[in-house]
């Protein structure tokens, strides 16, 4: 696991540093006020001038004898952002004026709420679906449950984001306010919101918790009626691509010997299905599970847009703009690390799950 | 049909399947499997179902378990469990005679147990899922236990004042279903059966395996047991051993076996009476003895002829000429005609019926009448 974020963490600097100007990589610590000296002596401190540069111009031409080897770069860049100096940000609006890291992990939460709303859609959708769909094998549910899967693995997220804001905020109105909120994080001006939902601490960063641990009942409400139509959007392509999976698997299974033999005992067909089948046919599932939640915190982008969320996959974009390649090291580690650790649950709910794997 | 005013005694009849016809729905047209099967079981008794593969002997079980596949379809007959008419009764009801009359144990125990439940559960849980009907059982199998062991004079009295109230907690009752499978699987003469009971299916041998299928099968005390080709995938030496446990549990909850096979030594060690089964028909069915010492219809006279022997020395293989039919379209007549040594214009034409040629021997022949 360490292997691979190491790895990652070479391709990541190699693809922001080694085919990006020299100088780019200064961005993220230059101040307003810095004269090409200073920004020179920054450099030369970030490893990345050498200490016999002469002048920052030099430096920008990207001359050969003032720029450290790459491979040096990646050791002082390494120790840098180990210790945790990801410079400022460059985002429009507040560049300058905050650090990356805090930018960051002040807008991760929101992509991690979204994307557990969505996971928990998912799962508690798909899942399901997909038995009804093996048990109700060609008879109307299947049908039905097809239609919805593919149709919702196939409808594009950013058309399917409109058409909902446009039937639940616009077509579906309440008092002249529409029945659910088109965009933020926290709604309130909506039919069912409520307005003033006053303040909340923060304990882990995600206002649906932090709400209930401050006990505000009203914040609680309204950041969940906020996270209905974003989630929706994110859940509806993994829906269908998990329903699909736990179909054809549980289909599979229902045609083993030993559901058969199951049956022959004369246990309820519930039994047979859900103790019998479903332990069996869950794992391919279990493994498509852990892609898909690792997939929908890396963050969606197009849909932390269209609802105006504040995430960072927003940011991540905004940050590709402006080149704001600390942001985007930072968006990418963490990323993978999600889904390294992803896979590693998973293989520990494998083990917990199959008595037949052991490690 | 002549089977049902035969001369055997009416009264011991445990199973009685009539006229069963049934074909399966495939994409290459309707295959005729079973074409009016005819069979009774006799109390106590073991009957041997033997013929070649695809001649229908396990589709016949399905039927009676009321196991069939989804593409099947019952065109007529009758299977009666002591005269209640399962093609006639509810899904529910047939789920309910699995349960407690009919069970099956099947031809491969490394993919028929579930990979991911304990043994132990596999069998536990037959009893748990209705504690109305397993409470008594339990309980009488388990005091019957514990007067053997040294188990608690405490743990006695207890039993037997559920045993009297009649009820018991889900969870207390989860504890005797384990202790009882657990009795199981010492019964199926399973070493450690404690240790056995937690173990999961990949951690026991074939044998071990069958043995456990085999208790889940005795844990409802059955009436009839359909044994489908049991034997077939062990060693051996282990096939002795499970026939002979087979036999033994038998006598002691007092079934019967229906024993599916196509190994005719299986059947002269352990049947008191064999059906011929041949291209979803009973061509021949008598006691044991008598089918090898005098058999009657021309495929009965083909299989046993067909069998090595080491005492009799032959200059060639015997076998029955032609091959099994395609049972989309089944010759016309008497199914076995076209590779039949004996077969007249008459065999072509018509059906025979199955008659009784002498006391307690029936075959579907027309040399016989």
């Amino acid at each position: 696991m360490v292997f691979v974020l190491f790895g990652l963490s070479i391709i990541v600097f190699y693809l922001t540093r080694g085919l990006l100007p020299p100088n780019t990589a200064l961005a993220p610590y230059i101040t307003p006020r810095m004269d090409d000296a200073a920004k020179l002596s920054l450099a030369k401190g970030l490893g990345v001038a050498t200490s016999a540069c002469q002048s920052f111009e030099d430096f920008s031409m990207g001359k050969s004898y003032c720029i450290t080897p790459l491979w040096n770069q990646y050791l002082s860049w390494l120790l840098t952002v180990l210790s945790g100096n990801w410079g400022y940000t460059l985002l429009p609006g507040i560049s300058g004026s905050q650090t990356t890291w805090d930018v960051f992990a002040g807008r991760f939460p929101f992509t991690a709420e979204l994307a557990i709303a969505a996971s928990i859609l998912t799962i508690a959708i798909g899942i399901p679906l997909g038995i009804i769909s093996a048990t109700h094998n060609n008879k109307l549910p299947d049908h039905l449950s097809r239609i919805v899967s593919l149709g919702g693995y196939s409808i594009p997220q950013f058309w399917f984001a409109v058409m909902l804001q446009l039937i639940f905020v616009i077509y579906v109105n309440v008092n002249g306010q529409g029945l659910l909120p088109a965009n933020g994080a926290l709604a309130t001006s909506c039919a069912i919101c409520i307005p003033n939902p006053g303040t909340i601490s923060t304990f882990t960063g995600l206002p649906v918790i932090d709400s209930l641990l401050s006990g505000n009942i009203s914040y609680f409400w309204d950041s969940l009626i906020a996270l209905i139509l974003p989630s929706l959007t994110l859940a509806i392509t993994s829906i269908g691509a998990l329903t699909r999976i736990v179909r054809s698997s549980m289909m599979e299974v229902l045609r083993q010997d030993y559901i058969l033999l199951a049956r022959s005992k004369g246990i309820k067909e519930r039994v047979v299905i859900y103790r019998h089948a479903l332990r069996n046919a869950i794992l391919p599932a279990i493994t498509v599970s852990g892609l898909i939640i690792a997939f929908l915190l890396g963050g969606a982008v197009i849909i932390e847009i269209i609802f105006s969320w504040p995430g960072v996959g927003q940011a991540s974009l905004s940050a590709a703009y402006v080149l704001d390649i600390n942001f985007l090291e930072l968006y990418v580690l963490v990323t993978a690390l999600i889904i390294v650790v992803a896979n590693l649950v998973v293989d520990i709910i494998y083990a917990k799950i199959d008595p037949r794997i052991r490690y | 049909m002549s089977l049902t005013q035969g001369s055997e005694d009416r009264n011991r009849v445990v199973l009685r399947v009539s006229n069963l016809k049934l074909n399966f729905h495939t994409y290459g047209g309707d295959v005729k499997v079973l074409d009016g099967i005819e069979l009774y079981v006799r109390k106590g008794e073991i009957l041997g179902l033997v013929g070649e593969s695809g001649c229908g002997k396990s589709v016949t079980a399905l039927a009676i378990a009321g196991l069939l596949p989804q593409n099947a379809e019952i065109l007529s007959g009758e299977i009666l469990l002591e005269g209640k008419n399962l093609l006639a009764a509810k899904k529910e009801e047939i789920r309910k005679a699995r349960l407690s009359e009919i069970a099956m144990v099947f031809q491969d125990p490394m993919t028929y147990l579930n990979p991911v439940i304990p043994i132990g559960k596999q069998i536990s849980e037959i009893v748990e899922s209705d504690r109305q009907l397993f409470l008594k059982p339990v309980i009488e199998e388990l005091l019957n236990e514990s007067s053997t062991s040294r188990a608690g004079y405490v743990e006695r009295k207890k039993l037997e004042r559920i045993l009297k109230d009649g009820n018991v907690s889900k969870r207390e009752f989860g504890k005797l279903a384990k202790l009882y499978a657990i009795s199981m699987l010492r019964k199926v003469r399973l070493p450690d059966p404690e240790r056995v009971y937690s173990m999961y299916p990949f951690e026991l041998s074939g044998g071990m395996r069958q043995r456990a299928m085999i208790a889940m099968a005795l844990a409802r005390k059955p009436k009839i047991l359909l044994a489908d080709e049991i034997t077939t995938a062990l060693d051996v030496t282990v096939q002795a051993q499970i026939l002979k446990l087979l036999r033994e549990l038998k006598d002691q909850i007092d079934a019967s076996i229906v024993l599916i096979t196509h190994d005719l030594a299986v059947v002269a060690e352990v049947c008191d009476r064999v059906a011929v089964m041949y291209a979803g028909n009973i061509v021949e069915v008598a006691d044991v003895e008598r089918i090898f010492s005098n058999p009657l219809h021309p495929y009965t006279k083909g299989l046993l002829e067909s069998i090595i022997r080491p005492d009799v020395v032959k200059d060639e293989l015997k076998s029955i000429r032609g091959s099994v039919p395609n049972l989309i379209n089944p010759p016309p007549g008497c199914r076995f005609h076209p590779r039949c040594p004996f077969a007249f214009g008459r065999c072509s034409i018509e059906k025979p019926n199955l008659i009784e040629a002498e006391p307690n021997h029936y075959v579907s022949c027309f040399l016989y009448g």
